[in-house]
């Protein structure tokens, strides 16, 4: 561990401009894939801030809950991808517009 | 230096990012996402997290990101161009919008949010065992009747281990002793606290009353020197009642008067070193030596100066000398291991079975349910069997 | 034989399983089934009751004391020290309660199993016949007046029951028949009141109901006298220990040492009555209870009316054995009743009364039933007035014998009538269309005749005439001139004025009897059938001829088992006043009677007398062309027939005085206190004219106008605005996101607050 380490704000700032690029994707994306792989940037970008945070104050628990959110977002890709087949399947398309049963 | 990799990892980071979201194609997407994941795993490895980088790269950029392309591929989804426009023009500055309020939030809150003024949790304190009790083989110590190291040589150093703070009775036992009936060789009351390393160090001869216990404390904070050591000096010699160590090479006088049982701690700049050990006030005939010694930045160094009987009732000088980097223990996929088993137990458990039931529900979302129907409804079609002259399908016409 | 002491409570018990099996299962036994259940119980009873008969004079008649061996303690209350017991008395008094009981219940059974064959409600009948039998038999057997009470009561509803059992007969009948059921439970009410405070009274004064307690044998005010007789005589001969008895004594022994002693005084709250006065009032509502149930002036107006019931209800309840429950009562109580001397001048005239009015009443009747409960009355007038003058053995032989010949009367009368039914029947299906509306089975106008159609129904109706009438050597004759002798012996011996007025009235009254019987036999068998439903009849199924036939049987000889003392050779014979010994064992103050050739030859003169009038006004010419009775046509006596034709107005005397007062009272106070003054102005104008207004109010203008319109308000604008909302939904995931994202923002920007105020200025 180095006294010449880079700043912990820098890399909270890094990982909130990656988390507002993730964010942006996800909503301005219509490929279905591509939003799924937008919301993995987020989560990506929210753990390199709990990394940084983890080493800022010198606590296990900021890693441990990037393994989970790791492990989560493995059960969710396998979940989410699983969807967007069915959805491919029965709607021969993966333009999430073409999906909106669900309106009031 | 760390700063200049850091502004190069995360520029590409930032780029391949938007890359990623551009992209007119799944697959390049996917691939700049990956270069992505690694450029965080690197940055993991910078916030000395190695073990994250190394599940980061094996979960993301290995599993997860084949899962992505594996389904890119098999849904012939590389080139996706929407056909229609979006309903919703207004999403896009709106989203713009939105950004520019979240980094400019982001940035007051770093500015002024003073992050690294505010004091950092301390280190949770590690401890090792030093064996230089002479008469002794090899022991056991405990700290309240919990083993911190088993089968200690003489003259060995473990390493450390980390161990939970507060008040213990540390005891020694002869190697392979039962500590719940066996008698203690030694006890002693030590106070562990965070943000220190102990080398916890038996020294003296079994049996004599010189023999004793002596928690030689290391201080775990290296955020103040940049290119400096702390090095921890323990006086193990019975005969000696107070001593002196001198650096030959500057002629400065680096302890003075150690007394028996006593341990010092200091901070030296690196360098190599030639190092001796004098009775307090003679400079004549050194005790001990320890010569071309190779000081590094950010080590902790232990130099504990013992002796040994020899069966002619002779003494020889024992100097253990060790020089290891401070315990990276944090971060280490030892100490994320000891905290997942202990208090994250839960967590982890929780985290397991939602794994399994994502598996299990991938393979129920995936499973093809259209051929089952089928069979019923052909079923259904087929006519009673009065009338079997009109078969499926020409009904029709 | 000790051990047949604890049958009794089978006595009770048997009638009961009989009953609960017929009341469950009555509809799958069928009619066989229900008969041999209900006919089983009764006889087993009576074996029981003859067993429990033997015991007794296998133990030289000890009573003995039998407590239930379920709920022995009965009433408890702890407190107060009362402890009354279910528990049976097995004495010779209740021994031949028992024996009549079961044994002519039994054979009105096998009778009714005949009588009742067809009828759609068979085996209810038999539920009641037996619930009656169980009643009946607590009431004989209880050892306390409570267990008697339950008992008294328990005919009272069974009699209920029965005289309504046609409750739903065709044209106006059957509410006639529920109408004399309500009669006869509403008078008997009268009289159980008077029962009841007797019974409360009898507590009060000696703190317990049991006649005797266990291991207590009677004492007479002479064995007192004469000292020496042990007070508590061991009662199990194979018992080492005397029986210690705690607590009170029963009421009669302690009754018996109070007299003794003199001046006990009964403290009543605030009035203190002497003991003999207190037992005089005792006395005199026992005896309005009698009055009720033994349908004894002025109470016995409900009997005749119950005639609606079935014959064999009418033989068994109104003629053998509920009715003489109020002789039984009096004779269980005679200790009080020898007391009470006011009470028993009461008694007898009221009895001696009875008998005569009821006598000359059935003389003007033409229902062959209702001349049977006429007579009835009459005899319970005869049993009453011999308590009356203190033959209480007279009374309880009267009692036996007017078992079987009144029982075997009325079963005769319900063959009859069966056979003029049959008749009837007969006649309306040979002659298709012909059908009269004023044909009646049981009047007597429409037999004569019968004879020859009927003999086995004739010879034994004629057995039990004469011994009503008290022709020698039929049954009626032993009692009833043991009654005349009593009553005769009161007045000369000890100077009473109730020997010489009873005497007077039950002479007469047996005149009459004699008469108003062979005009009955007259009219229904002697002549020719006036109708053609009696030239049709027929003699009646063997079920029903059989119970008559022994019960003929038992009419002519049951009088033998009580020959007087110093009758010629039947008394050596047979032994004197058999039953009378027996009986004296449980009765303290009954007596034997002595015979007196010339009472006898002129009670028997007299009776003939009345029956050769009776034959010579009623002869077969008169009766052939019958069609009003002679006895009206003659001038001399129309107007007297005319009383007693009209029942002497008794029922008009007590509508006019009695119900119509009490109707318009009710009437009154009905539509004035009630309804007027509690409906009307207390309810109506009171209170539900001011809450109706309050509620009015409520309702109108706060109810619908405020909450009605503010709850649909709310449900409109709900609406409104989730119609509005639900476009927010619009399935599209970017919007959704979009959302969360600013939702997300937005928590940010609230958590960072304080850090913008500060980097702002603020």
């Amino acid at each position: 561990m180095g006294s010449s380490e880079v700043a912990v704000e820098l890399y909270v700032l890094l990982s909130a401009v990656l988390f507002i690029m993730g964010a942006m994707g996800v909503v301005l994306r219509r490929n279905a894939i591509l939003v799924f792989m937008s919301v993995e940037l987020m989560l990506n970008a929210a753990n390199l801030a709990l990394a940084a945070f983890a080493r800022q104050w010198a606590s296990g628990s900021g890693h441990l809950v990037v393994f989970f959110v790791m492990t989560v977002a493995a059960a969710e890709v396998a979940v989410g991808l699983a969807l967007i087949v069915t959805i491919f399947r029965t709607k021969k398309s993966i333009d999430i517009d073409t999906v909106h049963m669900f309106k009031g | 230096m760390e700063l200049t990799l850091f502004i190069i990892v995360g520029a590409i980071a930032l780029i391949s990012a938007a890359l990623m979201l551009i992209g007119e194609n799944a697959v390049y997407s996917a691939l700049f996402l990956i270069l992505n994941l690694l450029c965080i795993a690197f940055l993991f490895l910078m916030l000395s997290a190695p073990f994250l980088a190394m599940v980061q790269i094996t979960v993301y950029t290995g599993a997860i990101m084949v899962l992505f392309l594996f389904v890119i591929m098999l849904l012939g989804a590389e080139r996706i161009v929407p056909t229609v426009q979006s309903r919703f023009r207004w999403l896009a500055p709106a989203v713009v919008i939105m950004a520019l309020v979240f980094l400019v939030t982001v940035s007051v809150a770093l500015i002024n949010g003073e992050i690294t003024k505010t004091e950092p949790r301390k280190a949770e304190p590690q401890v090792r065992v030093v064996h230089a009790l002479d008469g002794l083989a090899s022991l056991d110590m405990y700290l309240d009747g919990e083993p911190v190291a088993q089968d200690v040589q003489f003259s060995a150093v473990t390493g450390f281990a980390p161990w939970r703070a507060g008040e213990y009775e540390l005891t020694i036992f002869e190697a392979g002793a039962d500590p719940a009936s066996a008698d203690a060789l030694l006890d002693q009351p030590v106070t562990i606290e965070r943000g220190k390393a102990y080398s916890l160090t038996a020294i003296g001869r079994v049996g004599a009353p010189g023999a004793r216990l002596v928690a030689a404390t290391h201080t775990l904070d290296f955020s103040d020197k940049k290119d400096g050591l702390r090095l921890v000096v323990v006086n193990a010699l019975p005969g000696r009642a107070s001593v002196d160590v001198r650096d030959e090479v500057y002629d400065e006088v680096l302890v003075s008067a150690l007394a028996y049982g006593e341990a010092h701690e200091f901070e030296l700049s690196k360098g190599e070193r030639d190092v001796a050990l004098y009775t307090t006030g003679s400079q004549r005939t050194p005790v001990s030596e320890l010569p071309k010694q190779a000081l590094d930045a950010n080590t902790l160094v232990l130099w504990v100066f013992a002796e040994q009987r020899q069966p002619d009732n002779s003494f020889t000088d024992v100097v253990i000398s060790l020089q290891d980097k401070a315990p990276t223990s944090f971060g280490s996929p030892t100490h994320i291991g000891r905290l997942l088993f202990t208090d994250y137990v839960l967590p982890f458990e929780l985290v397991a079975l939602l794994l399994l039931v994502a598996m299990i529900g991938a393979i129920v979302l995936t499973h093809d349910s259209q051929a089952p129907r089928q069979t019923v409804e052909r079923r259904l079609a087929n006519p009673p069997p009065g009338l079997e002259q009109s078969a499926p399908g020409e009904t029709g016409d | 034989m000790d051990n047949f002491f604890d049958l009794v409570p089978l006595v009770v018990m048997i009638p009961l399983v009989g009953l609960l099996i017929n009341l469950f299962a009555g509809r799958q036994l069928g009619e066989r089934g229900v008969s041999i259940v209900a006919v089983g119980a009764s006889g087993m009873s009576f074996v029981i009751a003859v067993l429990l008969w033997i015991a007794q004079v296998n133990t030289g008649y000890e009573a003995a004391v039998i407590d239930m061996p379920i709920l022995s303690d009965w009433i408890v209350i702890p407190s107060a020290n009362v402890t009354i017991p279910w528990a049976f008395r097995v004495d010779t008094l209740s021994v031949t309660m028992m024996l009549v009981v079961t044994g002519v219940g039994t054979l009105i059974h096998i009778y009714a199993v005949g009588y009742m064959h067809g009828d759609e409600r068979f085996p209810r009948f038999f539920v009641y016949m037996n619930l009656f039998l169980v009643f009946m038999l607590i009431l004989v057997t209880g050892n306390n007046f409570l267990m008697m009470f339950v008992g008294w009561e328990g005919v009272g509803l069974c009699s209920y029951l029965l005289i309504g059992f046609w409750f739903d007969k065709p044209g106006g009948v059957g509410w006639k028949n529920s109408d004399a059921a309500r009669k006869a439970l509403i008078v008997n009410r009268v009289g159980d009141f008077g029962l009841v405070l007797g019974v409360l009274i009898t507590f009060w004064t000696f703190g317990t109901l049991d006649y005797y307690r266990e291991g207590e044998a009677p004492i007479a005010h002479h064995a007192a006298t004469d000292a020496e007789a042990p007070l508590f005589a061991p009662t199990l001969p194979g018992e080492e220990e005397t029986h210690a008895v705690s607590g009170p004594l029963g009421v009669f022994n302690q009754a018996e040492l109070w007299l003794e002693e003199g001046g006990h005084q009964v403290n009543f709250g605030m009035v203190s009555l002497s003991f003999e006065t207190t037992l005089t009032v005792i006395t005199l509502l026992f005896l309005l209870g009698v009055t009720g149930k033994s349908a004894q002036i002025p109470l016995f107006v409900w009997l005749p009316d119950a005639m609606a019931g079935p014959t064999p209800v009418s033989a068994l309840i109104h003629a053998a054995t509920m009715v003489t429950a109020g002789v039984y009562m009096m004779v269980r109580a005679n200790v009080f009743y020898h007391a009470a001397e006011f009470s028993s001048f009461v008694v007898a005239v009221i009895g001696a009364t009875t008998a005569l009015v009821a006598g000359f009443i059935a003389v003007g009747q033409w229902d062959i039933k209702r001349v049977l409960a006429y007579s009835t009355v009459s005899q319970l007038g005869f049993m009453v007035a011999a308590v009356g003058v203190g033959a209480y053995a007279a009374a309880m032989f009267h009692l036996v014998t007017h078992a079987c010949f009144k029982a075997l009367l009325f079963l005769a009368s319900g063959s009859v009538i069966h056979g003029m039914e049959h008749g009837h029947h007969h006649v309306s299906h040979g002659h298709s269309g012909h059908h009269d509306d004023d044909f009646d089975p049981q009047d007597m106008r429409f037999m004569g005749g019968l004879k020859e159609r009927m003999p086995v129904t004739y010879w034994t109706y004629l057995f039990g005439t004469l011994a009503l009438a008290g022709i020698i050597p039929f049954a009626g004759f032993w009692s009833k001139d043991e009654i005349l002798l009593d009553s005769l012996k009161t007045g000369v011996d000890k100077g009473l004025l109730s020997g010489y007025v009873g005497f007077v009235l039950l002479v007469v009254a047996a005149a009459f009897t004699a008469f108003y019987m062979w005009r009955q036999v007259s009219l229904v068998f002697l002549g020719k059938p006036r109708h053609a439903a009696a030239a049709h009849a027929e003699e009646s199924s063997r079920l029903m001829t059989w119970p008559l036939i022994v019960l003929a049987v038992l009419s002519l000889l049951i009088g033998f088992i009580n020959v007087p003392s110093g009758f010629p050779i039947l008394g050596w014979l047979l032994g004197e006043h058999q039953f009378t010994s027996f009986l004296e064992h449980s009765v303290t103050y009954a007596h034997a009677g002595t015979f007196s050739f010339l009472l006898a030859t002129f009670a028997v003169l007299l009776a003939l007398g009345a029956i050769y009038l009776a034959r010579s006004v009623y002869s077969d010419r008169v009766l052939a062309t019958l069609r009003e009775d002679p006895l009206a046509i003659n001038p001399r006596t129309q107007r007297a027939f005319a009383l007693s034709s009209a029942k002497l107005y008794w029922d008009e005397f007590y509508f006019k005085y009695l119900i119509y007062p009490y109707r318009n009272a009710a009437y009154w106070l009905a539509e004035q206190l009630d309804w007027r003054f509690w409906h009307d102005y207390v309810h109506e104008r009171l209170l539900r004219d001011p809450f109706n207004a309050a509620t009015r109010a409520l309702s109108g203008r706060v109810d619908k106008q405020v909450i009605d319109h503010s709850f649909d308000g709310l449900g409109h604008a709900t609406r409104r605005i989730a119609s509005r909302l639900r476009r927010i939904q619009t399935g599209y995931v970017h919007i959704y996101t979009m959302s969360v994202l600013f939702g997300a923002l937005l928590v940010m920007i609230l958590i960072l607050l304080p850090l913008i105020r500060d980097w702002l200025g603020l």
